[in-house]
């Protein structure tokens, strides 16, 4: 009776053993697809999300509350992006002015009457960083920068367009810059076709800034369109009538580069 | 007297029992590699020297790491790698991280005081209107939404431009990746925030080398090592080995020796208790001084062991059944010719080991003190532990030393019999002339301290192609009873020196060649006129109320603002608020009680120092300051003083032999360690082995050990001068024994990896060993002396 028990017991450990041991092969399996699956759809998602072109012109509008103001701060304009050289960033509104961040991460403004202003700090290279990540949607060069997390959307659709299912949630890495970002959502917007990437930036200070970038002209596609990025570049400066001198800056930063900063 | 001993050695163990039990579990205890206080002092005004001593502190808590790739997009991401784990590191800030947080904090409550040259240009010239247009604009930027202060309490943003200005231009912080020679990398600093013990030191450099490793095998990048901090680590890691060859295997070959001659575990059980009690004292004693032993003076402490084992030596040897010694009522140790010999041994070492503490060099000092701790403590524990042996319990099976002995006798006693003290005497004087008329070379270079590895230094030299940094070991020193006295002096030399100087409106020059505490804050004066500047802006109906007023806000904004600043009218920002260790900067400013101030100014490399060093001449107050040559010269220095010390304590030796024994003729027990020194010296020439100050201060003791053997000789042989002729053999086999076990010392310090302790090991190694043949050679003349005078007397008998 007792050989009987023994060998019962012998023979159900046996089993637990093989179980635990086939469960913790299928488990580890299970994770790794699964780990894939984030992982792809991370760079599937920031593709949908962001533009896919490298060269192209937008408009946008910024809103920007602030804890001291009753009012918002509300500005638009215009923008020039080339994935390899960077981008012109115009406001032409309420003011008028360019800002232009390159690829060799030296980033400079214009100001009607004033002298080519360098934008030195951290700010600024972040700043740069964040949003030419984010046009060229490079997923390197962002998690270079940030943690980048994918939510689910709380808004799949409403009276006013519909949202994109994904937001894609960007904290900072740096220490200085953790201590005056909050985080920055990102997602995307259809209105009656219209794609609008919504970059929404919360500081420490209290203060939401929300980009909407809409109007995304894709300059490769289009026949009329000259393929040269200096004749684009002009073309863009001629439209929205601002500085020719951006273009000259965003081909060749290092020939301003030794402005000092005017700040 | 013995009841003192005995009451000094129960105080003695009842410190180190207290200490140990009160310390066992004090973190704050620990074994420092630091290398500053292996640099001699460079200024004899005491505050200029601590404000040296705390700048190269501060280098040597700072180090860089040089990210290089061959793929410029692989140097961001294989930099957060780096940077992520290394910030894992509780003991180190990268990237001054928290030093940003810090100044802003500092210099937040003197914000009236402060403005850019572009903001005193914006305030004085601009109109109103315009700077309210500016402000507006800056409001809808986005990057304006990173700024620290609140838009109501610094409406113009006045404070946070001016951060940016001065985080822009001197401490940028985002170590982003640039060209250089088509070559991308990058560069993460980082800052010790503390001093680390050997593990944390040793956890440190190999989390660098694993990440290194890392990002070679998935970034395809490489590092490259700069800093203070690895030259400290590579030398910490040879001295512990150099620690753990020297106790080991000096402990096991006295050990073995012991065992040897006297085949008792008893009587290995005195010097074993001797050595421990004098390392515990040593030890203890440091710890409770300084709160921390540096690794060379274990190094040099280790080397102890053999001085400290000739106690227990003599006394077995000397320890005679048929002398009784004195009793514990006895007033006269001295009555005792062992006590006598072993107390002037005593006394001989201590003045060799305490010459060391007249050197300027700190970590010498500390050696001093804790060989005197060490040696006094061992000693004092033979002597009262010693009682508990009954000299019937002393057997020897030292034939082998007598043989020994016997031979080196042998081959002496040639010399003996041509040979007087006199002519002995005259000869070391010639060869003393000879060496004055052609002395040995030498070498005074601070980096003979310590041997930097070819890879580091080779990594060093890369890293300055990368780091364009300020000069480690040269600098400008400014000195003046004010603080604005060292601002004009600042502006007069830059005015004198640089000519890409660029002067602003509030009389401050920059330059790209310094870097100052006076070209990164204002002066009193200029902070003076910036608050008054600021007027325009919070007076009332200034800029801020119209611009208030322009946003629909409310005018008690403005009026709060106001008051804030006519409250804060007295500040002034004082430089040493914001160049201190405190904040991470290198203190570059420090001041006294009396109001002595001193700044330094940092020299880029690659400057013209020449230049700037003759410029620095037409002012009393700048001194230039080349650490390296001063080192060297205040080394050299103490090379030469030191050997006037020596001269010094063979005075103050012969003094003592004039005193105890009362007849010159006495002094001729100072021929042996004079022999030894001298013909060290001769080796020394032969094999152009460069003196340093270490080889110098071993002379010292070789001083102690040969007056030690002299001693023993002359006491010993005082004893048995009834049967002269058999040379006393047990005082030579007891010589013999502790020549062997102190040449085992210092023998094994002459293979040392550290230049300083290899020069002392050396030294002692050569000298003791002619310090034991002259001790034979003074035993021979001793007893021809001692024969021919009992002839003479039984020829009068006759």
């Amino acid at each position: 009776m007792q050989q009987l028990t023994l060998s019962l017991l012998k023979k159900t450990l046996l089993f637990l053993v093989t179980l635990f041991f086939i469960s913790t092969c299928f488990a580890k399996e299970a994770s790794i697809q699964n780990d894939n699956v984030k992982a792809k759809n991370k760079v599937d998602i920031i593709n949908d999300l962001l533009p896919k072109s490298c060269l192209f012109l937008a408009s946008f509008h910024q809103q920007k509350n602030t804890k001291e103001l009753p009012f918002p701060l509300l500005s638009s304009g215009q923008l020039f992006f080339n994935c390899e050289k960077g981008l012109i960033w115009t406001n032409t509104k309420p003011f008028k002015e360019d800002t232009i961040y390159t690829r060799p991460g030296i980033n400079f403004r214009l100001v009607p009457n004033e002298p080519l202003e360098k934008l030195e700090g951290p700010q600024h290279t972040y700043l740069a960083s964040l949003l030419l990540g984010i046009l060229s949607a490079d997923l390197n060069a962002i998690e270079s920068k940030f943690n980048v997390f994918i939510a689910p959307s709380n808004h799949s659709g409403n009276n006013t367009g519909i949202e994109s299912s994904e937001i894609i949630k960007l904290t900072p890495k740096n220490k200085n810059i953790e201590k005056r970002l909050n985080s920055i959502y990102i997602k995307k917007h259809f209105i009656n076709n219209k794609e609008t990437i919504i970059i929404t930036v919360n500081t420490k200070n209290h203060q939401t800034t929300k980009i909407f970038i809409d109007d995304i002209k894709d300059l490769f596609p289009s026949e009329s369109e000259p393929k040269n990025i200096d004749q684009q570049c002009l073309t863009y400066i001629k439209k929205i009538e601002t500085y020719q001198s951006a273009c000259a800056i965003l081909k060749n930063p290092q020939q301003h580069i030794s402005l000092k900063a005017n700040n | 007297m013995l009841m003192i001993s005995r009451t000094f050695f129960v105080l003695l163990i009842s410190f180190i029992v207290f200490f140990i039990a009160k310390n066992i579990n004090n973190d704050d205890l620990r074994f420092s590699s630091s290398l500053t206080e292996l640099s001699p002092i460079l200024s004899n005004d005491i505050t200029t020297q601590k404000a040296i001593s705390n700048l190269s502190e501060d280098i040597q808590r700072r180090f860089f790491i040089v990210i290089k790739s061959s793929k410029h997009k692989n140097i961001e991401a294989a930099s957060n790698y780096f940077k992520d784990n290394l910030d894992k590191n509780k003991h180190i800030i990268i990237d001054n991280t928290e030093s940003i947080e810090s100044i802003l904090t500092a210099l937040k409550p003197y914000r009236f005081q402060l403005l850019s040259p572009a903001q005193r240009i914006e305030i004085t010239h601009s109109p109103a209107a315009k700077i309210i247009e500016n402000t507006q604009r800056e409001l809808f930027r986005i990057e304006n939404s990173f700024e620290a202060s609140s838009f109501i309490d610094d409406p113009l943003n006045t404070f946070g431009n001016y951060i940016n200005h001065l985080l822009g231009n001197n401490f940028s912080q985002e170590s982003a990746s640039k060209n250089s020679k088509n070559q991308p990398f990058t560069i993460i600093s980082a800052y010790i925030k503390h001093d680390l013990s050997i593990k944390e030191q040793s956890q440190l450099s190999n989390t660098i080398d694993r990440l290194g490793d890392e990002l070679l095998s998935q970034y395809d990048a490489s590092i490259i090592r700069s800093g203070v901090f690895f030259f400290a680590e590579d030398a910490a890691k040879k001295s512990e080995s150099d620690i753990k060859l020297i106790s080991i295997i000096s402990s096991a070959a006295i050990i073995g020796l012991l065992l040897l001659v006297f085949r008792s575990l008893l009587l290995l059980a005195l010097p074993f208790a001797s050595i421990c009690i004098g390392i515990l004292f040593a030890t203890s004693i440091n710890f409770y001084l300084y709160g921390y032993i540096h690794l060379l003076t274990i190094v040099f402490g280790s080397s102890l062991i053999g001085i400290i084992i000739d106690y227990s030596l003599h006394y077995f040897y000397h320890l005679k059944p048929h002398k009784p010694l004195p009793s514990s009522k006895s007033l006269n140790i001295l009555s005792s010719p062992l006590y006598r010999a072993m107390l002037f041994s005593l006394i001989t070492s201590i003045i060799g080991y305490s010459a060391l503490s007249f050197s300027n060099l700190d970590i010498l000092k500390k050696i001093a003190l804790f060989s005197c701790c060490g040696i006094f403590a061992s000693w004092l524990s033979v002597m009262t532990l010693g009682n508990l042996i009954r000299p019937s319990q002393i057997k020897k099976y030292d034939f082998v030393f007598t043989k020994i002995n016997r031979c080196f006798n042998e081959l002496l006693s040639s010399i003996a019999q041509k040979l007087s003290f006199k002519s002995w005497g005259i000869i070391l004087a010639g060869i003393a002339i000879t060496l004055t008329a052609a002395p040995p070379n030498t070498n005074d270079s601070p980096r003979l301290f310590f041997n930097a590895p070819i890879s580091l230094l080779e990594q060093e030299a890369e890293a300055v192609k990368f780091n364009q940094n300020f000069e480690p070991g040269q600098y400008l020193i400014l000195s003046g009873d004010a603080i604005a006295e060292i601002y004009s002096l600042h502006n007069q030399f830059l005015l004198e020196f640089t000519s890409t100087q660029q002067i602003h409106t509030d009389g401050n020059i920059d330059s790209d060649i310094f870097f100052s505490p006076m070209q990164v804050l204002p002066s009193p004066d200029a902070q003076r006129k910036n608050y008054q500047l600021q007027k325009k802006i919070y007076e009332p109906s200034g800029i801020t109320e119209q611009l208030f007023e322009h946003l629909d806000l409310p005018s008690k904004n403005s009026d709060i603002l106001f008051e804030k600043y006519l409250t804060n009218s007295d500040r002034q920002l004082r430089p040493e608020l914001i160049f201190n260790s405190s904040n991470n900067l290198p203190p570059l400013w420090s001041s006294d009680e009396n109001n002595n101030y001193i700044s330094f100014m940092l020299i880029k490399k690659g400057s013209d120092l020449e230049a700037i060093r003759k410029t620095s001449l037409k002012y009393t107050n700048i001194q230039y300051f080349d650490t390296l040559a001063l080192s060297t010269q205040a080394l050299a220095q103490q090379r030469v003083s030191s050997s006037r010390l020596l001269a010094l304590a063979y005075a103050l030796i012969a003094l003592l032999l004039l005193v105890i024994y009362r007849n010159y003729k006495h002094l001729s027990l100072l021929l042996i360690p004079a022999s030894a020194t001298l013909l060290t010296l001769v080796v020394f020439k032969l094999f152009n082995i460069h003196i340093t100050l270490f080889h110098s201060m071993g002379f010292f003791l070789i001083l102690g050990l040969g007056m030690d053997y002299g001693i023993f000789i002359k006491e010993m042989t005082k004893v048995s001068n009834t049967n002269v002729n058999a040379n006393n053999s047990a005082t030579l086999n007891a010589i013999l024994f502790s020549t062997i076990t102190t040449l085992c010392s210092f023998g094994l310090l002459a293979l040392s990896a550290v230049p300083a302790a290899k020069a002392f090991g050396l030294t002692l190694l050569i000298g003791n060993t002619i310090n034991f043949f002259s001790a034979l050679l003074y035993g021979l003349l001793a007893n021809k002396q001692i024969n021919s005078t009992l002839k003479k007397e039984q020829q009068c008998k006759i």
